[in-house]
């Protein structure tokens, strides 16, 4: 399932995938591929983009 | 072995050296991420895969057409199972290190498929496809040039759709 929160969150932050990437050390396909539903990221993962993107858990990952 | 060859090989050392070191160097930078890395594990298993039944079959193989022989069939094997994982790899995004440019990896491949290609011709030009009965091993570098090339094409190709695919900013 696409994670369009993550991607408006990140719209919000007027980021790039590229940049959302570099912030919390992946590569941009990962970050694409979050948003489209094609990867479930580590919930270290999700802790550092919620960071980055000032968000919670719940507001981001939770379904 | 003669001159060329031992050229060859020190070269092949020493650019492997090279590459250990920089890639050392670079630190965790040189890392893969977790996608990433949970891609090539999946990369890695259908290589081996692959490789595994190439030596169930090869047997088979080599009874059909015997003047293969045992060492090119073995190359044969190896060359596809590492095409298999380096195409699998580079389907899933999980080739390049996070900060690796795409114009090394580019470089490389064309070099080694181009210099192993052009040399593999020249010397079954030279010493025919045949060697005693046998498959000539320059006819195995060819192959081997081959797949780095095919591999290159699939890499170019990924990267282009990668390209195009709908991004916002």
């Amino acid at each position: 399932m696409k994670n369009l929160r993550l991607k408006s969150a990140r719209a919000a932050m007027d980021m790039s995938q590229q940049q959302l990437a570099d912030a919390v050390g992946v590569s941009r396909q990962t970050i694409n591929a979050i948003e489209k539903g094609d990867y479930n990221p580590t919930i270290r993962l999700c802790v550092a983009i919620c960071r980055t993107l000032g968000k919670t858990l719940d507001e981001l990952f939770w379904e | 072995m003669n001159g060329l060859l031992l050229i060859a090989v020190l070269l092949i050392a020493w650019l492997g050296l090279a590459c250990y070191f920089w890639q050392r160097e670079r630190g965790p930078k040189a890392a893969y991420d977790e996608r990433q890395e949970q891609a090539r594990g999946l990369a890695y298993k259908y290589g081996f895969l692959t490789l595994a039944v190439c030596v169930c079959l090869l047997d088979t193989v080599l009874t059909l057409f015997p003047w293969i022989g045992t060492e090119a069939g073995g190359f044969f094997c190896l060359d596809l199972g590492v095409t298999v994982f380096a195409v699998t790899a580079i389907w899933k995004d999980a080739y390049l290190r996070l900060y690796e440019k795409p114009w090394e990896v580019v470089t490389m491949w064309g070099l080694c498929g181009l210099g192993g290609l052009l040399y593999g011709v020249f010397s079954l030009r030279k010493e025919g496809l045949l060697v005693d009965g046998m498959l000539n091993l320059s006819a195995v570098l060819i192959v081997i040039s081959g797949s780095v090339l095919l591999t290159l094409a699939v890499f170019l190709y990924r990267r282009r759709a990668a390209g195009r695919e709908d991004e916002e900013p």
